[in-house]
């Protein structure tokens, strides 16, 4: 449905290069990445606010990079300030609507069905709209984005102002909207969490480059770049060379310089004497209670080390483990029910596996 | 649904205002040029105003023609008719803006006629309370005396060679406090500053009784020059014969009368009672040291 | 302890100034009218030409002020939206007509019909010098540069965000600028006007330099103060500078009524 092709703009000193991205109909795209990355300018130009220096945008099969933003029917919701404030909230909701001149017998029918859907039937005779808390502000925004019948609609962090709890109600209220509606999101975050649990495609973009664009495995498993693995907490990141290459099992070798050597799935077209970034999320390492039976998947990268510090996150526990071979402690993140059967404490020596399914690998274009 | 629409009201009554305004200008604007039958442009200076205005009028209900009067400081209507070359009549307070303005060629030098006569006098406030009778009054100490700056305003340079002329200028300088730049703000200085004297004419006494008292200069001390009021037809004039007629009428009988109510003098002989020995008009030389040791 | 006495110091301090500012503005005020004269007030409101110049004065600057409006929002608007090559000296260009005198601007305006067009122009279309048509201009001059810098501070208050989202709604720019940013502005649009329109009421140096002060044409009712001071006509001086105060203060305080109100025009 959205479609960016090869798009470069530019904006003041910041420039956005070589965009291409793919949402199919119906589907849930989310573009990930850190404030300041170029995402707002990514939606901007998308809508039609901003014209680029190349490259194309299509919505629809339809080419709109010349089109004027009125004549894409596309929505688009911003992080705040979005309702007007000198009209009430069904002002606000009919603007759209009868700028395009629908009939007000469709504004209707429509305003009902959105108004149920985002439940905000009791705002709707509310006259000043900033009266409204944020998350009301935003559900009446995005209602009176759906109420043109958008071929897509694009949000700009829309909750990002709002608390936990409440932007936790807003993206299941999203989901259902993109489910039930049928219609084309695309969503632009900073918080990772926010674009796991909506995207079913998820780009990365990092200053100004949209560095991956996957599924949510391959974003969470196999990071493209070295930045996209720190922008998503990959704490355990190594660099090294390839030792080895077994094509049967399809494993690949690699060697800290330190003396770490760790096996991992040859899943791109590394070779032996290649350099490598190579790591492993903290929440993808297994703790080996002693004594246990070690399973395949567990056997591989087998080390042994000493518990230096505990810090309780919540939901789980990170654990920082000082392996001999290398210089910085590996981060492990257990969830807190695995962690009060393993009876940890500082100072304590454990023995850990770095699952090989879970080790990724990103070429490094440099020697040491 | 009422209050969406309240945009298109709004809208509705704006574009409401704007005819309304738009007709209210045109109708205006016909009315104000319907007026405009045959019509004259008078630039003249504060000087003459009052008996100006009245002139005018019974000029107008004479002859049915409008006369436009314009006033200001001499030498602002003389700028004035240089930078929009218009104006029919100039009738400024001096004749030394006369002889500017026939320098420039703008005034017809054949037509410069005298109208009035102007007499300086020492300008008090009502009652004379710090009981100012001569100029020699004026070097007491502590008396507070404005005049015009005789460099630009005509009046001010009388009022140095009259005191000159009388052997006060060293004496009466120490109590000059303030230096006005027009003749008009010579008279409204005396009625509204707490200046004890200027010395102007002697018509300001009759432009505004209740605030100012002129005292005549008499006994020993003499007038050396009195000051001529004139009126000349522009080079630019676009009715002459009708601009000739207002200055012919000016000049007459009806005119002089409005000109000696509000006690301006129309008669040579009356000027030579009242100030035998002066020189009417003509120029006199401001000495280049007349301040010297004076800073106001 | 210490720290309360500072606070209020320096409440003290504060508020004696705002007192001291008003006090003094109310006693300039009471002095102008003991410069009244009662009897004299029926005879100066019956003369026609008071009359004609309190008209002419509301006259034109109703238009002009409402005339730097309709020019000074597009200029506003472009200046708080856009950053184009020039836009600082176009900027400062603007602002010229607040730094000069209006004498300079009114005499400005009788240079330019000098020029040829203006001769052309005088000639062919209408005169303006010496005629309220040149009131106007002289008020629209000295005003517009003060319309367009109330009007881009009241733009620049409106967050662009808004005629975006407009855009992707569906209005053309022109519709975004008449159903978003206009009516959001309305209240900075209609103090501006109101100030604009207070400063062109009490317009004068240019006003007297490129219409002159001709009574029942072009005398407004700064120019008639001018007049009857320079014949020392005082209590009719302080009568219409008195009429003016009484005409600003009505003026003033009915907007600062509707203001606080949200009204809609």
């Amino acid at each position: 449905m959205i479609d960016v092709q090869g798009l470069s703009v530019k904006a003041g000193d910041f420039r956005l290069r070589d965009i291409n991205l793919g949402i199919e109909d119906s589907r849930f795209g989310v573009i990930l990445g850190p404030s300041g990355a170029g995402k707002s300018l990514l939606l901007e130009s998308i809508v039609g606010l901003c014209s680029p220096d190349q490259g194309r945008v299509v919505i629809g099969g339809i080419d709109v990079t010349k089109s004027n933003p009125e004549d894409r029917n596309v929505a688009y919701v911003p992080q705040d300030m979005t309702l007007f404030p000198h009209l009430s909230v069904r002002g606000n909701l009919c603007f759209g609507a009868q700028a395009r001149r629908m009939s007000s017998s469709d504004i209707n029918m429509r305003m009902e069905q959105l108004s149920q859907l985002l439940d905000i039937s009791h705002l709707l005779d509310r006259l000043n709209p900033m009266t409204l808390s944020h998350g009301e502000q935003q559900r009446v925004a995005i209602a009176r984005a759906l109420m043109i019948f958008p071929r897509a609609i694009l949000l700009d962090e829309p909750f990002s102002a709002l608390d936990a709890l409440l932007r936790r109600q807003l993206q299941l209220q999203l989901k259902r909207i993109n489910r039930e509606l049928k219609i084309t999101i695309l969503h632009v975050t900073h918080d990772r969490e926010e674009a796991f649990m909506l995207g079913d495609k998820i780009g990365i973009m990092i200053g100004g480059r949209l560095v991956q664009v996957g599924s949510r495995d391959d974003i969470y498993c196999r990071p493209a770049t070295v930045e996209a693995a720190r922008f998503l907490l990959n704490q355990n990141i190594f660099i090294g060379e390839v030792l080895a290459r077994d094509d049967q099992t399809r494993t690949l070798t690699l060697g800290d310089v330190s003396g770490l050597n760790l096996n991992a799935v040859a899943y791109n077209g590394l070779r032996p004497g290649d350099m490598a970034h190579f790591g492993i999320r903290p929440e993808e390492i297994m703790v080996i209670r002693p004594g246990m039976e070690l399973r395949n998947p567990v056997q591989d990268n087998l080390m042994t080390g000493t518990v230096e510090t505990i810090m309780e996150k919540g939901g789980s526990h990170l654990i920082l483990v000082r392996i001999s071979e290398i210089d910085q402690p590996l981060e492990i993140d257990i969830p807190n029910c695995a962690f009060r059967d393993l009876e940890l404490a500082e100072g304590k020596t454990i023995q850990v596996s770095l699952k090989k399914k879970s080790v990724w690998t990103i070429p490094a274009n440099f020697r040491c | 649904m009422n209050l969406i629409k309240l945009p298109v009201s709004v809208m509705k009554k704006t574009i409401l205002l704007f005819s309304g305004l738009v007709c209210l200008m045109f109708s205006c604007g016909s009315q104000e040029s319907a007026r405009q039958t045959a019509s004259i442009s008078v630039f003249a200076g504060s000087a003459v105003q009052l008996p100006l205005k009245e002139i005018a009028e019974k000029f107008r209900q004479q002859e049915g023609v409008q006369v436009d009067l314009l006033f200001g400081s001499s030498g602002f209507m003389l700028s004035q008719m240089r930078l929009t070359s218009m104006g029919d009549v100039y009738m400024p307070g001096s004749m030394d803006f006369m002889l500017k303005a026939k320098q420039e060629n703008l005034v017809d030098p054949g037509s410069i006629s005298t109208v009035a006569y102007l007499i300086p006098a020492i300008n008090v406030k009502s009652g004379n309370p710090k009981k100012i009778f001569s100029l020699a009054d004026l070097s007491r100490p502590g008396i507070r005396v404005g005049i015009a700056r005789p460099e630009h305003v005509c009046v001010g340079l009388y009022a140095v060679e009259l005191l000159e002329a009388n052997g006060l200028l060293k004496s009466v300088l120490p109590n000059i406090v303030v230096t006005t730049e027009s003749c008009a703000k010579t008279a409204s200085a005396i009625a509204l500053s707490d200046l004890d004297a200027v010395i102007g004419w002697r018509v300001f006494q009759y432009w505004s009784p209740e605030r100012i008292e002129s005292v005549l200069i008499k006994d020993k001390e003499t007038v050396p020059r009195i000051g001529v009021i004139p009126i000349a037809l522009t080079s630019m004039a676009k009715d002459i014969t009708l601009a000739k007629k207002f200055i012919d009428f000016t000049c007459g009988g009806d005119a002089r009368a409005l000109f000696r109510k509000w006690g301006y003098i129309t008669d040579e002989s009356r000027v030579r009672q009242l100030a035998p020995n002066a020189c009417i008009g003509g120029e006199f030389q401001l000495p280049a040291d007349w301040m010297e040791g004076k800073t106001i | 302890m210490k720290k309360k006495n500072s606070t209020k110091l320096f409440r003290t301090f504060m508020f004696s100034m705002l007192a001291g500012m008003s006090l003094y503005l109310c006693i300039l005020f009471i002095a102008l009218t003991g410069f009244l004269k009662i009897e004299d007030i029926p005879g100066i409101l019956r003369s026609l030409e008071i009359r004609h110049a309190i008209k002419l004065t509301f006259f034109t600057a109703t238009v002009s002020s409402l005339l730097a409006l309709a020019v000074g929002m597009p200029c506003a608007y472009v200046l708080s939206r856009y950053r184009f090559r020039g836009c600082n000296f176009i900027d400062t260009l603007l602002d010229l007509p607040i730094v000069l005198s209006p004498v300079a601007v009114g005499t400005g305006i009788l240079l330019l019909f000098q020029t040829v067009p203006g001769r052309w122009f005088s000639e062919h279309v209408m005169i303006v010098v010496f005629s309220w048509t040149g009131i106007i201009m002289a008020q629209f001059t000295v005003i517009s540069a003060l319309a367009i810098r109330l009007l881009k501070a009241t733009f620049d208050e409106i967050n662009p965000r808004y005629g975006k989202v407009a855009r992707v709604l569906g209005c053309t720019p022109g519709m975004a600028f008449m159903k978003v940013d206009l009516p959001m502005a309305r209240r900075g649009i209609l103090s501006a006007w109101i100030l604009t329109w207070a400063r062109a009421v009490g317009e004068f140096g240019a006003t007297v330099t490129v219409a002159g002060a001709i009574a029942l044409k072009t005398e407004t009712l700064p120019s008639s103060i001018y007049l009857h001071l320079s014949t020392v006509q005082i209590s009719h001086a302080a009568f219409v500078m008195t009429l003016m105060v009484i005409i600003a203060l009505v003026v003033l305080f009915l907007s600062r009524i509707v203001l606080r109100r949200r009204v809609f025009i």
